[in-house]
């Protein structure tokens, strides 16, 4: 008998950690739907992944926008036929001064990154009830949960609010065998991480204080994703898993 | 079955302590199924048990560190070692006001101090391996109360891990510098022989235990050794000085 193929839905997946993640389970044989605001982008990815034999689809989505989760969740199911996996990646981190943040930056931020997430989960939860192993799993932040970064306060709550998310419906799902769990990266060489370090220096000044000594790459994060996915996770739930190369390892040095 | 976790790990060589039974058991049988070459310790002989070509049982007591030394000195000569699992530890029952001092001591001795110490002799074997990784069996006791079975909680055993956690982070910054990466789990609630003998003897205990846990049952040894193993594999090489609960749910109620 053919063993059934498990089915993720990944959202943001057009760029950095979220692409790694559709890159990383579409060759590990999930089937897979992911979502982005970039047309094009998303279109290019689904196009490269296809090229490789992966069963893959992209869905244009703008999580912000009201009803967006509840239909992604619906074309997903759609496309795929069922569902086994969620992992809410989308986010944004806008810079904005506490003095000139507006009431507008902050629901932008709050609804993209934490409002999305609620909304996905109740639109899934159902769905992954049906599976054999149900998979919730929120990409975090050490920003926010462990360290705090000026100018970055909304995203910082946001991150906050999404384990607060995650416990409780680890709580409320488990009657129904689905675990819930978020990873929490720390720095991430990502397309626009290369940007915002693109001073001379600068790259190598973070990469000093991290105790493994270099970045993170999305492949370190979509694999701890899987580990959390996987059938045999089925007693982890409501855990952050923070895979930072030892970053927020909490220290003072008198050298440094 | 499909969705299961695959990792590849073929040629290197793992320490575990407390191997004979339980989390430790469980563990050595998953590194060895997934090709890892095994030192399977323990301070008592292993059970007439199936041989598994990749394990070796060795005796040995963590908390006397030349003994660890000798053991690897024997069966690694020059060789190199890629993981320690420190699994090793006791449980005792007693409260603040029961326990004595050698109490604390051997408690501290075995689950604290012989974690410190088997990594100790072993990291002249970890250094010279390309990728080396250890995992610390902490518990949910580390950071939350439990009593169980007595009012009082088990004051020895919840400092001797909450210690361990503590360990894991500073080991994690301390190795960094040798490539070795250090992180822990915490398991909750498991099915192993030291749970049910302290478990088992309270009438209806496994089943009102697991009505506190949302997944509604208690974790095998293999959800702990599956976890164990992906902290280890290089899939996690960008983790360090992290802890992962295994618990059900438990510590979210």
């Amino acid at each position: 008998m053919e063993e059934q193929r498990r089915r993720a839905l990944i959202t943001g997946g057009t760029r950095g950690i979220g692409k790694g993640i559709v890159e990383w389970f579409a060759a590990r044989n999930l089937d897979v739907a992911f979502s982005g605001r970039d047309q094009s982008a998303g279109k290019q990815v689904e196009a490269e992944i296809r090229a490789e034999g992966r069963v893959v689809h992209f869905i244009h989505a703008d999580l912000k926008e009201s009803g967006s989760a509840a239909e992604l969740v619906s074309s997903a199911v759609t496309a795929l036929g069922s569902l086994d996996i969620l992992v809410h990646n989308a986010g944004i981190y806008p810079e904005h001064a506490l003095a000139e943040m507006t009431l507008d930056d902050w629901h932008t931020v709050l609804d993209t990154n934490l409002t999305s997430g609620f909304l996905l989960a109740q639109a899934a939860a159902q769905h992954l009830a049906a599976s054999e192993a149900g998979r919730i799993v929120f990409i975090s932040s050490i920003t926010g949960p462990r360290t705090g970064i000026s100018g970055l306060a909304h995203y910082c709550a946001s991150k906050g609010g999404i384990d607060g998310l995650m416990r409780a419906l680890a709580v409320e799902l488990a009657p129904q065998g689905t675990t819930v769990n978020g990873v929490a990266p720390g720095t991430i060489l990502t397309e626009s991480l290369a940007e915002l370090y693109a001073e001379p220096g600068l790259m190598d000044s973070v990469t000093r204080i991290i105790p493994v000594g270099r970045m993170g790459s999305p492949d370190d994060i979509a694999a701890a994703v899987e580990f959390l996915s996987n059938t045999n996770a089925g007693f982890i739930t409501g855990q952050s898993m923070i895979v930072d190369g030892g970053q927020t390892i909490p220290e003072v040095q008198g050298n440094s | 079955m499909a969705g299961k976790l695959q990792l590849s790990f073929a040629g290197t060589t793992a320490l575990v302590s407390g191997a004979r039974s339980g989390i430790g058991a469980a563990t050595v049988d998953l590194l060895a199924e997934s090709g890892i070459s095994v030192i399977a310790l323990d301070i008592s002989s292993p059970n007439a048990v199936a041989p598994h070509p990749l394990v070796r049982h060795s005796v040995a007591d963590v908390t006397d560190a030349s003994s660890v030394t000798q053991v690897l000195g024997k069966l690694l000569g020059e060789g190199a070692l890629d993981y320690v699992v420190n699994c090793a530890g006791i449980h005792r029952q007693g409260g603040l006001e029961s326990l004595t001092s050698e109490d604390w001591h051997l408690m501290l001795d075995v689950n604290l101090v012989g974690a410190a110490l088997t990594t100790k002799s072993a990291l002249p074997w970890l250094r010279r391996s390309l990728g080396a990784a250890i995992v610390n069996v902490t518990s949910l006791e580390s950071s939350r109360v439990v009593a169980l079975i007595n009012p009082e909680p088990v004051a020895h055993y919840a400092a001797s891990k909450a210690g361990l956690e503590m360990l894991t982070v500073s080991m994690a910054r301390d190795l960094s510098r040798y490539g070795i990466r250090t992180n822990s789990v915490a398991p909750g609630f498991i099915q192993t022989p030291m749970t049910l003998v302290n478990h088992a003897g309270v009438a209806d205990l496994p089943e009102r235990a697991a009505l506190r846990v949302p997944m509604g049952r208690y974790g095998q040894p293999s959800e702990v050794a599956t976890a164990i193993a992906f902290l280890l594999s290089e899939g996690a090489s960008y983790i360090t000085g992290s802890s992962l609960l295994i618990d059900g749910g438990f510590s979210a109620t």
